[in-house]
């Protein structure tokens, strides 16, 4: 017992000696002045300090216990400032703007940038005395962050706690839970001038409580949560303050979108209500692009070393027609299948805007490299057929883009001895006609 | 260039820390007799080797514009030894005179002068790009290596550490600039600027960004989702006005979840345990250097790897919630993403809400398929997980 208490006194001495004290403390054991600059050089991973010719002038703020403010001038013409992390019980002064923060040990001042995984890294050190090597310093410096950490818990739970409490009586204020409705006003933040298929209006909510205190959501400035009240939608979704207009006008009933708001909590289900045309204004962009086919691995299940075949673009008929709406002329696009003739989506779009259609064939898959011959490309996918009719035809602007996918290209092999696999056949292009 | 780091080197080795007592004199005398627009041509002497060198501004040559600055060491050569070009728009719209050449086209072959006072050039290597047809760009960790004085008067107010605080300076003015302009530029973007400090949702992770593109936006946004079947992919992504590596440097990202009133994010569950800390990396606001940030999932099929992957902090919500789930109810599930550091969440860079669809095939997935009891269900693995 007594050859362990004689190992654990010099340790307990040691411990006591480089206790942790926190930048309080350890500013205390400096005055404001010019410092003598110590400037880390790297060679190929190799550091080293080197003197700078000139001082900087360095200086510190007290407010009133506590150091608040540290202040290096770099070179004398820049003067950048630094804030305590923790002001009650600070291990580094942190910048906004910048990743350098600083902290001062036993009379040296580093200035450093710090990451959880690597630790700290020495730009230079501010120091009347000798500095050591670059590896001793930086493990004084990830020493201190470390033990330092340890010894804020108490003073950073005492600011989460003063914090989370100010966000519950920030929630408390704001929630929908508990409080009577007088009246909801549904609000689009800002005027939409363009209204058609997979538009986003952003759309806010007013709460008046029977108090006539008004609750608002997040976009409108307030901060009353968008799940305490629960909406109904037509013609899209509605969902963090956006209104989604859907993809499809067959869910456009009435080329209008709804949306009824009404909070979670209320028994009466008070309701405010928003409506707004649909103009069509957007282009409409549809994909009916073949899928490309997965690479080669060999020795997985479900795969061989060749690439699999790339899938057709889908032939499609476009069928427009034209029509009037609130006055402007839109085209009523019915698009099918070629093959089956099913309705695959229906649009609404103004004769200004642009029908854009992708319908490229899919790529092939790349062989996989091997330890035999290399695994085959895969074919690929022709462009599909794309064809335009109906009475809106001449005035319909359309881009199409039907291109055949690229071949696979066939795997190496890993010696040889074996040969590359095939690449694969590249798609032929479709057919447009209007 | 390389001969004159060479005799960079071993001058500094034998003269560096000696004081300026004497009037130097050098061999480009006669270049002090030439005037230019820029003010730049003249006798320069560097700071490290105290030897003189020329310097000539040239604007035109061959009868265009071609603004170089010519860079001579040997006394009877007609031909500079370099030159190196100027970037116009900088010294057109901010007044600064940054000129460079690529020596080779790796980023070692990089040599910069920027004048950091009337008459007194920085010189600057960086280490991280390679050539891309114009200067370093100002993300570039710039490092000065010497300076080179005209005015003799001079020598004692600039050392390469003042160089070097200045062309920090300078860099920051330009950054600051260049990042304004290119969210001006984004917001030009119609998916961007209505969705700009939001979390978007998609049921595939291209559907959100297209690979290769961290730095441009290039999907239509058709494809984001304001509702997911839980038997899917769940994917989502954060749009920042400001990229998170330039307004918060050297800090963390933390992710918040919340589903029917409850909530956890991914630094609290970290720090729970060991088990935790390895299934729940730390993020950091340097690998979030864009206006998008990296695509996440709730859950996803990774084909890679031939199997689900999942970030466990949302799959703790769900399981928070997994009594009240019921088939063809939607819930509303939300993402916020915020700066974080030392265990204190910051500002909240980003947030979005989503509608979770529990469909009938999501109950297979998360509760397990009575027709396939050898397969777990997600919330049995999640158990499994929290058991260890």
């Amino acid at each position: 017992m007594k050859h362990l208490f004689s190992l654990i006194l010099p340790i307990l001495a040691f411990l006591g000696i480089n206790a942790q004290e926190n930048q309080n403390i350890e500013l205390g054991k400096l005055s404001s002045g010019n410092f003598t600059v110590n400037k880390v050089l790297e060679n190929n991973g190799n550091f080293k300090f080197e003197i700078a010719s000139k001082q900087w002038p360095i200086s510190f703020t007290k407010d009133g216990s506590n150091f608040s403010e540290v202040t290096v001038n770099r070179a004398g013409i820049i003067e950048e400032k630094y804030q305590a992390d923790l002001p009650g019980f600070p291990a580094y002064y942190k910048s906004e703007t910048s990743e350098i923060v600083i902290t001062a040990i036993d009379k040296k001042i580093y200035y450093y940038s710090y990451s959880v995984k690597t630790g700290a890294s020495i730009k230079y050190i501010f120091s009347e005395s000798k500095v050591k090597n670059y590896a001793d310093e930086k493990a004084t410096l990830d020493n201190y962050r470390t033990s330092i950490k340890e010894l804020q818990s108490t003073t950073r739970t005492q600011r989460i706690e003063e914090n989370n409490a100010l966000a519950a009586k920030q929630e408390e204020e704001n929630t929908l839970k508990g409080k009577t409705i007088k009246s909801i006003n549904v609000i689009s933040v800002s005027k939409p001038s363009e209204v058609g298929l997979l538009s986003i209006i952003a759309i806010g909510v007013e709460f008046t409580l029977d108090n006539g205190k008004v609750l608002k959501t997040k976009n409108l400035g307030g901060f009353t949560p968008y799940t305490d009240f629960d909406v109904e939608v037509s013609g899209g979704d509605y969902a963090g303050g956006d209104f989604k207009v859907a993809d499809d006008s067959r869910k456009i009933p009435g080329d209008k979108l709804e949306l009824t708001v009404w909070s979670k909590y209320d028994a009466k289900k008070v309701k405010g209500k928003y409506s707004c045309p649909a103009n069509y204004k957007t282009d409409v962009n549809y994909n009916f692009s073949g899928a490309s086919g997965a690479s080669g691995r060999g020795g997985t299940v479900g795969y061989t070393i060749n690439g699999k075949n790339g899938t057709d673009g889908k032939s499609i008929n476009i069928s427009v027609t034209s029509m009037q709406l609130n006055g402007e002329v839109v085209n009523k696009i019915v698009i099918t299948d070629a093959n089956s003739g099913s309705v695959l989506v229906e649009s609404k779009m103004s004769i200004n805007n642009t029908l854009n259609i992708n319908a490229n064939g899919g790529s092939g898959g790349n062989g996989s490299v091997d330890f035999g011959n290399g695994g085959n490309g895969g074919d690929a996918g022709n462009g599909g057929n794309v064809t335009v009719s109906g009475s809106g035809a001449a005035s319909l602007k359309i881009s199409v883009t039907n291109n055949g996918g690229t071949g696979g290209v066939g795997g190496k092999a890993k010696n040889q001895s074996f040969t590359q696999g095939m690449n694969g056949r590249n798609g032929n292009k479709g057919i447009f006609s209007k | 260039m390389k001969k004159m780091k060479m005799i960079l080197t071993i001058a500094m080795l034998f003269v560096y820390g000696t004081q300026m007592n004497a009037q130097l004199k050098g061999n480009f005398e006669a270049f002090n007799a030439e005037k230019d627009e820029m003010g730049i041509t003249g006798q320069y002497f560097g700071k490290s080797d105290k030897k003189g060198y020329g310097y000539r501004f040239v604007k035109e040559a061959d009868g265009k514009i071609v603004n170089e600055l010519h860079y001579f060491e040997k006394k009877k050569s007609a031909e500079p030894q370099l030159k190196l070009s100027m970037k116009e728009s900088y010294y057109s719209k901010n007044q600064v005179k940054l000129f460079y050449v690529w020596m080779t086209s790796s980023a070692s072959g990089y040599v910069e002068l920027i004048e950091v006072d009337p008459g007194v050039f920085a010189q600057i290597t960086q280490t991280e790009y390679s050539s891309n047809g114009g200067p370093a760009p100002l993300e570039a960790k710039r490092k000065v290596t010497d300076v080179y004085i005209k005015d003799q008067a001079k020598f004692d107010a600039w050392d390469v550490e003042t160089a070097q605080a200045k062309v920090d300076l300078i860099i920051a003015s330009l950054n600051t600039e260049k990042i304004e302009k290119e969210t001006a530029e984004w917001k030009k973007n119609e998916v961007f600027a209505k969705n700009v400090d939001k979390v978007v949702f998609a049921a595939q992770w291209y559907h959100l960004q297209k690979q290769g593109y961290p730095d441009k936006l290039a999907v239509s946004g058709a494809d984001f989702k304001t509702e997911l079947d839980m038997a899917g992919n769940m994917n989502f992504m954060a749009f920042f006005s400001v990229p998170p590596s330039v307004k918060y440097p050297g800090q963390q990202i933390n992710i918040e979840y919340e589903m029917g009133g409850k909530k956890t994010n991914r630094e609290t569950l970290r720090k729970k345990s060991a088990a935790w800390s390895n299934m729940v990396k730390i993020l950091e606001t340097k690998n979030f250097e864009y206006r998008q940030s990296p695509t996440r999932a709730i859950r996803e099929y990774n084909q890679y790897q031939s199997q689900f992957v999942q970030d466990y902090a949302a799959i703790q919500v769900l399981y928070y919630n997994k009594d009240k789930l019921k088939v063809g109810q939607t819930y509303d599930f939300t993402v916020r993403v915020y700066v974080h550091r030392d265990g204190e969440n910051g500002a909240v860079l980003a947030e979005g809400t989503v509608k979770l669809k529990y469909t009938e095939a999501a109950k297979k997935v998360f509760e397990g398929d009575p027709t396939k009891p050898e397969v777990k269900g997600v919330f049995a693995q999640f158990e499994e997980f929290l058991n260890e």
